[in-house]
C-alpha cells in the first residue's frame, strides 16, 4: 500500500505491482550460473496476469477491512487458500514436464541428463527460495 | 364613541397584532433552523441554553458560509479524491490511527477545494454544519474518538467506527454512491 495520502494524478503503475519477488531472485541466481540454463528461464508460476489479479483482490480485500473486520479475514483466508492451490499446481506441472524431458527415452546422453540435473537444481532452488 | 377610547382601542390592537406578527415571525425563524440544521439545532442549544442565542449563531453561521464560494468538485477531482481515501482506507489495517489522522486530512483538502477556510476542527464542523447537518454529528463523533486515541482510551474497534465516521462525512462532501466492498461478489 502506498504511504501517500497525497492524491495522485495517475494511477499506480500495475507492473510494479506484478513482479513476484520470488521470480526475481531466481533470475540473480540463475544469472551467476553457466549458459544454457539461462537459455531456458523457467516460466513464472504466476503469469503477470494472473498475479496482477491476485493483488487487486488483496487489495480491495485491504480496503473492504474498514467495513467487515471479520468476513474480510475470511476472504483473506480463501484468498490465500486459493493461492496455494495456484502454487501447488503450478510446481506439479512444471515437475511433470521436467520428467518428460529425460524419463521417455532410455536413451538419453550424458549431456542430456546432465542438463535436466540443472534444471532440477533451478527448481529445487526455487522451491526453497518461497 | 369617546376619540380618546378609540385612540386607545386602536393602540392596543396594533400592539397585539405586532405581537402575534413578531411571534408568527420568531416561530417560523425557530422552525427553518430546526429544519435546515436538524440535530445541530439541538447541540447548539444544550451549549447556549437559549433559544435566542442558538438561533442567533446558527444564523451567523447561515451568513458565513453563505458568503463563500463553495463550489461542486471536478469529476477529476472527485476521481481522485476517491484514490485517495482508498489508500487511507487500506493504510488502516497496517496503521489504524495514522489512517484515521490521514482520513482527517484528506477531509481538509477536500474542504479546501471545495472553498470552506483552512482552519480547526471545531469551526470546520460549523462550516460543514450548514449545508450538511446530518453527517456532521459523524464527524464529531469520529473526531472524539480521535482524541480518545491520543489519550491511548481507544480500541482498534473504536477507531475503524471512526474511519466509517469520517467516511459518511467524505462521502457527502465529495458526492460518492454508498461504499461497497469490491471483493464481495467476487470470490
Amino acid at each position: 500500500m502506498s504511504d501517500e495520502i497525497t492524491v495522485r494524478d495517475e494511477p499506480r503503475d500495475p507492473n510494479v505491482v506484478a513482479i513476484n519477488p520470488s521470480v526475481a531472485r531466481e533470475s540473480n541466481v540463475e544469472a551467476r550460473r553457466e549458459g544454457k540454463l539461462r537459455q531456458e528461464p523457467i516460466a513464472p508460476l504466476f503469469s503477470n496476469d494472473e498475479s496482477r489479479g491476485l493483488r487487486t483482490r488483496w487489495e480491495n480485500l485491504q480496503v473492504g477491512f474498514v467495513d467487515e473486520p471479520r468476513r474480510t479475514v475470511e476472504q483473506a483466508d480463501l484468498l490465500v487458500n486459493e493461492t496455494i492451490r495456484g502454487l501447488t499446481s503450478g510446481f506439479a506441472n512444471e515437475r511433470e514436464k521436467l520428467e518428460k524431458q529425460w524419463h521417455q527415452g532410455a536413451d538419453a546422453s550424458t549431456e542430456d541428463l546432465r542438463l535436466a540435473f540443472q534444471r532440477y537444481r533451478s527448481f529445487f532452488e526455487r522451491l526453497l527460495s518461497i | 364613541m369617546n376619540p380618546n377610547v378609540a385612540i386607545a382601542v386602536a393602540f392596543v390592537v396594533g400592539v397585539l397584532v405586532g405581537v402575534v406578527v413578531m411571534y408568527a415571525a420568531q416561530q417560523e425563524r425557530t422552525a427553518r433552523l430546526k429544519k435546515q440544521f436538524g440535530p445541530e439545532y439541538g447541540r447548539v442549544i444544550a451549549d447556549t441554553g437559549d433559544r435566542y442565542r442558538t438561533e442567533a449563531v446558527l444564523e451567523e453561521r447561515h451568513r458565513r458560509v453563505r458568503q463563500l464560494s463553495i463550489r461542486p468538485l471536478t469529476a477529476t477531482e472527485r476521481r481522485n479524491f476517491e484514490e485517495g481515501w482508498r489508500s487511507v482506507q487500506a493504510r488502516f489495517v497496517d496503521e489504524p490511527a495514522v489512517a484515521l489522522r490521514e482520513a482527517d486530512v484528506l477531509i481538509g483538502k477536500v474542504m479546501t477545494a471545495q472553498g470552506y477556510p483552512v482552519t480547526e476542527f471545531e469551526h470546520r464542523a460549523e462550516d460543514i454544519s450548514v449545508d450538511h447537518p446530518i453527517v456532521v454529528e459523524n464527524y464529531r463523533d469520529g473526531h472524539a474518538i480521535a482524541i480518545r486515541n491520543e489519550q491511548g482510551r481507544a480500541s482498534t474497534e473504536d477507531l475503524r467506527k471512526a474511519m466509517l465516521n469520517y467516511r459518511r462525512l467524505f462521502e457527502e462532501l465529495v458526492g460518492l454512491p454508498e461504499w461497497e466492498p469490491a471483493e464481495r461478489t467476487r470470490l
